[in-house]
């Protein structure tokens, strides 16, 4: 029993010192400059654009976002090669330890899909954007022209 | 005989050896005929590119009346029936809410910096997208934009050589997302004289001020 005791004691001790050091260095990401392109009334889709500065020592990555606005929202990119254009959904966007990652037009994007209705200039959008570190941030998107 | 003054007087001051005076002659006649060849490139140069721009100057027949296509009204449309105007020409798609929007926006600002000179330029969408964009839709799309912009598409037949002329293709991508599939389309903007000529293009990321500024350039020549 002694032993057990003792062993209980330990994991407390661990799981404590463990969940203590792990808030106090809690990755974190800030974001600015979030923006939405206005639509037009019957349009489905729109963009998302913002920086993503992750000043931590590890790596993290964007995962997936959401946005009460719409019906799906993706993380897409779009890809200029030689004249040509093209867009593809990426898994995730990775937003290395240091470094500040800017979705722009043309670029990395957040995808709304199946807007419920128009995004008008002036309004907000709030999105919440997922990370695999960080976990859930919510960001204020203005709704403007470039 | 000798061509140069300065070296008829090298003569007097130093004779020279027969062979050395033939090898000057022969130099100064290679001299000639270099700045002859310069000069004959520098004109047929400029006889090409009239007028300086930014973009990219390509002056290639377009052959624009070949191609059938339908206006955002629905009715048979040719690019060539825009004959009096430089057409601004892009390829889309409405389900396209990164680049094309961009490019629209873009289009949107140089236009209105075109100010007095807009009647003679006419901004085209051509939606490469038949299936999802109706006429109607692509009326409401490019007139988001600006009022005066049209929109068109066609059928394939007629599309994808018309994107072939401007030196593109397009192609659909089934991605895995909520839009189910995508399309790779050329992402310039092509600049067509009045004459139906392919006169430029414009690759993105695309300067502010660059287009408007080579319009009114091209426009005020061709107005003079």
């Amino acid at each position: 029993m002694r032993i057990i005791g003792n062993l209980t004691t330990k994991a407390v001790l661990f799981l404590t010192l463990t969940l203590g050091y792990s808030s106090a260095y809690a990755v974190v990401v800030s974001t600015k400059n979030a923006w939405a392109r206005p639509t037009r009334e019957g349009a489905k889709m729109t963009g998302v654009f913002l920086d993503i500065t992750n000043p931590g020592k590890s790596d993290d990555s964007l995962v997936s976002a959401t946005c009460e606005c719409a019906e799906v929202t993706e993380i897409h990119e779009s890809m200029h090669n030689h004249g040509m254009v093209k867009m593809q959904r990426i898994a995730a966007l990775d937003i290395k330890a240091g470094e500040t990652v800017t979705l722009k037009p043309g670029s990395f994007h957040i995808m709304l899909m199946g807007l419920k209705k128009p995004l008008k200039v002036g309004e907000t959008v709030k999105l919440q954007l997922t990370f695999k570190q960080a976990g859930v941030v919510t960001v204020d998107a203005k709704v403007k022209t470039q | 005989m000798c061509y140069f003054p300065a070296l008829s007087v090298k003569r007097k001051i130093s004779p020279m050896k027969q062979v050395n005076k033939k090898w000057l002659k022969y130099l100064g006649q290679i001299a000639i005929a270099g700045i002859l060849v310069g000069v004959y490139f520098f004109l047929s140069q400029a006889e090409e590119t009239p007028v300086n721009i930014h973009g990219t100057y390509v002056g290639k027949n377009a052959n624009l009346d070949k191609y059938e296509l339908i206006d955002h009204d629905n009715k048979p449309f040719y690019l060539s029936d825009l004959d009096d105007r430089w057409i601004v020409l892009f390829f889309g798609f409405t389900h396209c809410p990164d680049v094309c929007p961009t490019t629209l926006a873009y289009l949107k600002r140089e236009f209105a910096e075109l100010k007095e000179l807009q009647k003679y330029v006419q901004v085209v969408m051509v939606s490469v997208d038949p299936k999802r964009d109706r006429p109607s839709e692509l009326k409401n799309y490019v007139k988001g934009f600006d009022n005066t912009f049209i929109g068109a598409t066609g059928r394939e037949v007629n599309l994808k050589p018309l994107v072939k002329t401007f030196g593109g293709f397009y192609h659909y991508h089934q991605i895995d997302s909520a839009v189910e599939y995508t399309v790779e389309h050329p992402g310039d903007i092509f600049l067509i004289s009045p004459t139906g000529e392919w006169h430029a293009l414009y690759r993105p990321p695309l300067e502010y001020g660059i287009l408007s500024d080579d319009l009114r350039t091209l426009i005020l020549r061709m107005t003079l």
